[in-house]
């Protein structure tokens, strides 16, 4: 065999070998993503209160840590896609209130900056407050309890309750101290259970 | 003092049975997702990973090119902003411009177009129109 043969037929096999290791990268990446995505569609509706606008914050998500970190450990992915996303969520609420400025400016929306035409239009399911709390209420009243908490104590109670990151997952996922997602988190849990009550539990 | 530590025992219980059951709710709610939003978050899934892998081209984004009254559009909403900046006290030139830089996307040059109709649709109310109709009332 030639020098130039045996030259091609090594960085052949080592083509092959770098070729399914990619391949299983992505099987493993595909993997990942599709058993995170579902959690990570309700967080994101959560916060942004929009099915449409989640979806498109957890498709940046994915691509994203496909493109910046799939090279990274496996057991890295969840912090890491979880801070690609809240930062998109932060993100979609600034621009939001961005564009909120520009439409009062321009006398086209309302000077409440909180105003949410999704959260004061009446209740589709005309609930009362006698109703009664099945569990599909219950997670309404928790989703209207965890919009009113602060933004960090909202990211600290859902990834830590929802998704069952450590305290060091979440501090990564929310680029902050141990001690400080322990604090929001534990604020967070007070919070929630007073405005529900005991009754709920 | 034993009762001081009964009580965090019970608070610390308590919070986590709250935990607990709001974590079994979430999942209920994951569970009940409907199709067309499995669906959707599959496709989502499928074109993130090819993206990624170079088999599409990067998307979503594209150039801004604002004109005519758009552009005219876009120099007063900076304006507002700026003076918005000035008139709180918190705000920081690096605010102002990251509020710039939201103005220049896509989403919101498509709010700037629809500002831009009703300016004109305001105009045309204001001087009733070139179809020579009345207004009433």
């Amino acid at each position: 065999m030639s020098v130039l043969a045996a030259s091609f037929a090594v960085s052949s096999e080592s083509g092959q070998e770098t070729g399914t290791g990619t391949l299983r990268r992505e099987q493993a990446l595909n993997t990942f993503l599709r058993e995170i995505e579902g959690r990570a569609l309700r967080i994101a509706e959560i916060a942004v209160r929009d099915r449409d606008e989640a979806l498109d914050l957890v498709q940046d998500a994915m691509l994203k840590l496909a493109r910046n970190y799939a090279d990274r450990d496996g057991e890295e992915w969840t912090p890491l896609f979880y801070r690609i996303l809240q930062n998109g969520v932060r993100d979609w609420h600034r621009r939001r209130a961005v564009r909120q400025r520009v439409m009062v400016f321009f006398g086209r929306g309302r000077s409440d900056e909180d105003y949410d035409p999704v959260a004061a239009a009446p209740d589709p399911a005309g609930r009362t407050p006698e109703a009664e709390l099945d569990n599909r209420a219950a997670m309404v009243a928790l989703e209207d309890a965890i919009r009113a908490l602060p933004k960090r104590q909202q990211e600290a109670f859902m990834l830590r309750t929802f998704e069952g990151l450590d305290v060091a997952g979440t501090a990564t996922a929310m680029g902050v101290s141990d001690g400080s997602v322990k604090t929001h988190y534990s604020r967070a849990v007070h919070a929630l259970r007073d405005r529900l009550g005991d009754h709920w539990q | 003092m034993s009762t001081g530590n009964g009580n965090d025992r019970d608070r610390r219980r308590g919070d986590d049975a709250f935990a607990e059951r709001a974590a079994a709710l979430f999942d209920e709610s994951v569970q009940a997702l409907d199709g067309e939003t499995r669906s959707r978050l599959n496709r989502g899934r499928q074109r993130a990973l090819e993206a990624a892998a170079g088999a599409r081209p990067a998307m979503l984004w594209r150039a801004w090119v604002p004109a005519g009254g758009v552009a005219a559009i876009a120099a007063v909403a900076v304006a507002m902003l700026l003076w918005n900046g000035a008139e709180m006290p918190g705000s920081q030139p690096a605010t102002i411009a990251a509020d710039f830089e939201i103005l220049m996307d896509e989403d919101s040059l498509e709010m700037l177009e629809e500002l831009e109709f009703y300016s004109w649709l305001d105009s045309e109310d204001d001087t009733g129109g070139d179809d020579g109709s009345e207004h009433v009332g």
